[in-house]
Parts: structure tokens; C-alpha cells; sequence
């Protein structure tokens, strides 16, 4: 058999070094440490790297290179005494000043801090705010209308999987025998139907469901967020016997909006002093941990 | 000059310098540029491969040899018996071994891995470009990589007021 030969496509003349080639800098550029301080001091080196480090386009490459691994910059902390909100840094120099010189009023909540986002809720105006620390943005949101907020909100911010420019807001409660879940999009600037789930009966001893939320955060785990959900006792006699450990798994589909709710399995109901928490495994998906 | 050895179809990759090397189709197809031309047109052929030279083109047949997934008698993918994490981390220390090499080649290397679009390897040897000069200073950074400062002094004192905490 005579076998035919072909070239691939002629490659451009071979360059002195990849440095030069346009195409290969961005490649090496994009690799820069996910650090804020990482781009302005790179863009420092010659004017050609500042010109290719201020695309926008390469600005959303570097999001989404390391949008799976993100730096931890640090910590939000609420300081109840002094009724603001601080910055515990991690790194140094790393974090810009927006980040570090950043109070809040009395009544901030932080609802979560997810994607380079925080969201907070006010509780005296009854809206959300959407932060982004380092550039410095911030969204006002109003409520879902029609909807009247408890005390303590359970939501979530997260950036959209598709469009780093846009972001999501979920939020979820429970509301006597079912969780809800309703979520904004910044896209559209609208919230959208409230979603619902029934919830299953209390493991423990029977009955219509009656549950709260754990403390933790929701994770996100894919395109779905997960939080912890604990049977609440009814009574004084059931508060009495302790019954505050079966636990549920909430999760809401961002993408489908869909919601569901699972019993954790039996022999993984834990006492009532015991913490529980879930956490994202990789390549596991979701774990239990029981301390 | 396509053979089958085993079952499994063969590749012949040429070097300008005139070298040849017959891989497993499924190593070549590691590469995305080779993937295309063998899904697009029939796979017996010897292929070109123009700018890269065998000394480079060996490493890159070396790299694509360790990362195509294997699969074992049953057709069953290896990563059934082994732990995903314990293969990861057999490649990770391998990859380190790797790319262990002079600034020229790992130039070569990262020309030779986007030209033929190997995510893989492109991401290791850019990676392993910017791991290097990271910690550096930016007069260090430039020298390293041969980059001229063509700012005038006021222009970069400018840049770095502009975001003083970056350089504190």
C-alpha cells in the first residue's frame, strides 16, 4: 500500500520565542497568578503587555481560566459591637483598598460571598446589594415583589456560568410543609416564579414536616445549590425529648430551576449536639461530614 | 504508512528534519489539530508535521503517550480499577519530571503544543513559564524573559501609583 502524505497546515515562520507571538504571550498571561495585584503589576513590565493585559476580552479569558481554582483573598466578618462589616485579609499585597476600607451601615447582613461577589441584605431599606469588592460595582435589588422577606434571608449569590458579566440571586426559605426558592438574574433584572418543593414528613416521629435551615452557607456543587435542613420540634414536649436531628438535603437547580428535597439516610441522623455539614468532594460530588 | 499492531491503527508523524514516528492513532489524536485532519479525511497516512523538529516532537509524542486515557483488556477504562485522584497525582509528578527543561525547550515546546492544540501540554508549559518569573521583581521579570521596558520612568511611576497596593 502506498501511503499518502500530507502537511498539515503551514505553521507561521518559526518565531525567536513564543513571547512574540501574540496568540502564545496571551496563552502565558492568562496563567498569571488569579491575585488582583497579579494584572497591574504584569501590565508594568512593557507597554505591549499592559496593551494585551487591558482587552476586555482577555480580562473575561483570565475569569474563566481561573473561575474553577479562585484565590481566598480573605474574610468577611461582621463586627456586631461596632456594627460593620471588615476585611480580614489573607494575602498581602494582594487585595486592593476597596476591599480594606470598605464599612456598612447598621442592619448589613452578608448573605454570602461567592464568584468574587458578596450579597448582602439591608435589612432597614429590605433589599439586596450585590458587591463585586474589587472593582468596586454595586447593584441595589428590590424584593420579589409580592413577597415579604423574614427576618433572616437565606440566599445566594453566584456568578452566570455562561457570561461573567451577569450574575444570579437565590434565595430560599421555608414556608410551613414546603421550601421555596424564587431567583434574580441581572440579565434581566427581574425575579422570576416562585418554585416549590413539599417537605418530607418528620423522620423521627411522624407528623406534617416543620424544618429550618442550618447555618451554613449553600454549596454549589455543578449548576445546583445544596443546603442542610433540620427537623424543628413542634412542642415543648418534643423540644424536650431532643428531637432536633434528622436532617434533609435541599437542592435547587440554578439552571433548570427546579427544587427537591432528600432525607439524609437514616443511620447518618446525628444528636442534637453533634455539627453536620456538607461538602463538596471532587469527584464524589457531595459528602456528609458529622463531627 | 498506516499498520495495525494489536488492534490498534497506527499513525506515521514526520518531522521536517525527516524523522518518522508511528504512533497509536489515539496518542496522535491527543492533538486536536491531527484529530480534525483524521476525523475530517481517512486515517492511513503519513502526516507532516512542518516547524516542529524531531527533538521536540519526540517530547510531545512522549507527553501524549502518558496522557492518553488508556483503556484495559475489557475495554473497561483504567481509571475504573485505579482512583481518579491516585492517577492525577501519578501525572502531576510525572508532568513536574516533564517539563524539567531549558527555557528554549520549554519555548518550543509551548509553540509545538499550540500548534497542534494540545490543552494539556499548553497549559503545563505556559504554567510552568509564568511559575517561574511569579515572585520575581519586574526588572528580574524582564530580564528573565528578555522583555525591553519601553515606558518612560514617569509612565511607569504613573502605572504604579495608579494601583500602589499591588506593589506595596
Amino acid at each position: 500500500m502506498t501511503a499518502s502524505r500530507r502537511l498539515l497546515p503551514p505553521s507561521p515562520a518559526a518565531p525567536l520565542s513564543p513571547l512574540e507571538v501574540e496568540d502564545l504571550l496571551i496563552e502565558i498571561l492568562l496563567r498569571l497568578s488569579p491575585l488582583p495585584s497579579s494584572l497591574p503589576r504584569a501590565s508594568a513590565v512593557c507597554k505591549r503587555w499592559r496593551h494585551l493585559i487591558s482587552d476586555p476580552d482577555f480580562l473575561v479569558r483570565f475569569r474563566l481560566h481561573h473561575r474553577p481554582n479562585p484565590p481566598l483573598l480573605g474574610f468577611f466578618v461582621t463586627d456586631w459591637m461596632r456594627c460593620l462589616i471588615g476585611f480580614l485579609p489573607l494575602v498581602r499585597p494582594g487585595v486592593p483598598d476597596l476591599v480594606r476600607t470598605n464599612c456598612f451601615c447598621q442592619n448589613h447582613q452578608i448573605l454570602s460571598c461567592r464568584h468574587g461577589l458578596l450579597l448582602i441584605f439591608l435589612v432597614k431599606e429590605s433589599q439586596f446589594q450585590v458587591w463585586d469588592p474589587v472593582t468596586g460595582v454595586r447593584h441595589l435589588i428590590d424584593p420579589p415583589p409580592a413577597q415579604s422577606l423574614p427576618a433572616w434571608v437565606n440566599g445566594e449569590v453566584l456568578r452566570d456560568a455562561r457570561d461573567d458579566d451577569h450574575f444570579k440571586i437565590v434565595l430560599a426559605d421555608v414556608e410551613g410543609p414546603r421550601a421555596i426558592a424564587c431567583v434574580y438574574s441581572s440579565e434581566t433584572s427581574k425575579w422570576g416564579d416562585l418554585v416549590s418543593a413539599v417537605l418530607p414528613p418528620r423522620a423521627s416521629i411522624g407528623g406534617p414536616p416543620a424544618m429550618k435551615f442550618s447555618r451554613m452557607n449553600a454549596l454549589l456543587v455543578e449548576k445546583s445549590l445544596y443546603w442542610l435542613l433540620f427537623d424543628v420540634p413542634t412542642n415543648f414536649s418534643e423540644a424536650f425529648r431532643g428531637v432536633l436531628c434528622a436532617s434533609s438535603i435541599l437542592e435547587f437547580d440554578v439552571e433548570r430551576q427546579s427544587l427537591s428535597v432528600d432525607r439524609v439516610p437514616a443511620n447518618l441522623h446525628h444528636p442534637k449536639d453533634h455539627e453536620i455539614s456538607v461538602i463538596k468532594e471532587r469527584g464524589v460530588g457531595l459528602c456528609l461530614l458529622i463531627v | 504508512m498506516a499498520t495495525r499492531e494489536a488492534g490498534k491503527k497506527m499513525i506515521m508523524l514526520k518531522s521536517p528534519d525527516g524523522m518518522e514516528f508511528e504512533v497509536e492513532e489515539a496518542v496522535a489524536m491527543e492533538s486536536q489539530t491531527i484529530r480534525k485532519m483524521i476525523e475530517d479525511d481517512c486515517a492511513d497516512t503519513a502526516i507532516l508535521i512542518p516547524n516542529i523538529n524531531s527533538k521536540i516532537l519526540s517530547r510531545v509524542i512522549e507527553y501524549c503517550n502518558k496522557h492518553v486515557p488508556t483503556t484495559g483488556a475489557t475495554g473497561a477504562a483504567a481509571s475504573d480499577t485505579v482512583a481518579p485522584a491516585a492517577l492525577a497525582e501519578d501525572l502531576k509528578i510525572w508532568d513536574a519530571e516533564f517539563i524539567k527543561v531549558n527555557r528554549a525547550t520549554r519555548f518550543d515546546l509551548i509553540q509545538a503544543a499550540s500548534y497542534l492544540n494540545i490543552k494539556g501540554l499548553l497549559d503545563l508549559t505556559s504554567q510552568t513559564t509564568i511559575d517561574t518569573i511569579s515572585d520575581n521583581s519586574l526588572e528580574e521579570i524582564r530580564s528573565f524573559l528578555s522583555t525591553k521596558n519601553d515606558y518612560l520612568p514617569e509612565e511607569e511611576q504613573t502605572i504604579r501609583r495608579e494601583n500602589q497596593w499591588a506593589f506595596q
